[in-house]
């Protein structure tokens, strides 16, 4: 998330999931509540027609973030059914 | 999982020592939801920040150099460190009473479980890597 909002940071009027809303229950239904939620508005954003910007993997983790893997899941299947839809760029 | 309010509460407690001794500033307290968290502090030369993502359990330390006082690239190894690599190159700067003093600085501090006891870790190792800067 901090790779995220440091490049953000550089973009102007760029947008980041920064929306996230405190979610109640276990952890389980927080993570499962957390995940809906970013799913959402990865969708939003592709339906937008605006440009995303996919910065890859952060090597500095040893697990990649399930919510990147999510996304990339999202973004694949989505470009399947709407090919040619989405403008991604990959630095 | 710990809340935003309780994860500011201690990285403000443990890392007191970047106002008392470096002169740092606090300049951000993020909070996003439950998600992630983010504690910020600047020297006008670098930003220091401590943050935390809830869910996914990965707690970061990093010292942001600043290039004209703007935040660095990310993937700037030179500017952007991480508090692991900077202990790398410090540990062998420092020696063993160096390290008791320095544990003695943070003796006071009662860490109630496994989360807490991390971030004391990283707060004794940065302060002990800002000596050494």
């Amino acid at each position: 998330m901090k790779r995220v909002e440091v490049a953000a940071s550089e973009i102007p009027e760029s947008r980041i999931l920064n929306t996230m809303p405190e979610f109640t229950g276990t952890e389980d239904q927080i993570t499962s509540q957390m995940m809906q939620y970013n799913r959402q508005w990865i969708l939003n954003e592709m339906r937008s027609g605006n440009t995303i910007l996919d910065m890859g993997l952060d090597l500095n983790r040893t697990d990649p973030s399930i919510f990147y893997q999510m996304e990339q899941n999202m973004m694949k299947n989505y470009q399947i059914l709407h090919p040619g839809s989405l403008n991604i760029i990959r630095p | 999982m710990i809340t935003g309010k309780r994860y500011i509460e201690i990285v403000k407690d443990y890392f007191a020592f970047l106002k008392e001794e470096y002169n740092y500033t606090l300049i951000d307290e993020i909070i996003r939801g439950n998600a992630y968290y983010d504690v910020q502090y600047t020297d006008n030369l670098k930003v220091v920040s401590i943050s935390y993502e809830n869910i996914e359990n990965y707690f970061q330390v990093i010292v942001f150099i600043l290039q004209n006082g703007k935040l660095p690239n990310y993937d700037d190894k030179t500017r952007t460190l991480h508090l692991n690599k900077l202990n790398t190159s410090v540990l062998s700067k420092i020696d063993k009473i160096e390290v008791l003093l320095n544990n003695e600085y943070f003796a006071n501090f009662q860490v109630k479980d496994e989360f807490e006891r991390k971030l004391l870790k990283s707060a004794k190792e940065l302060r002990l890597c800002l000596k050494h800067w």
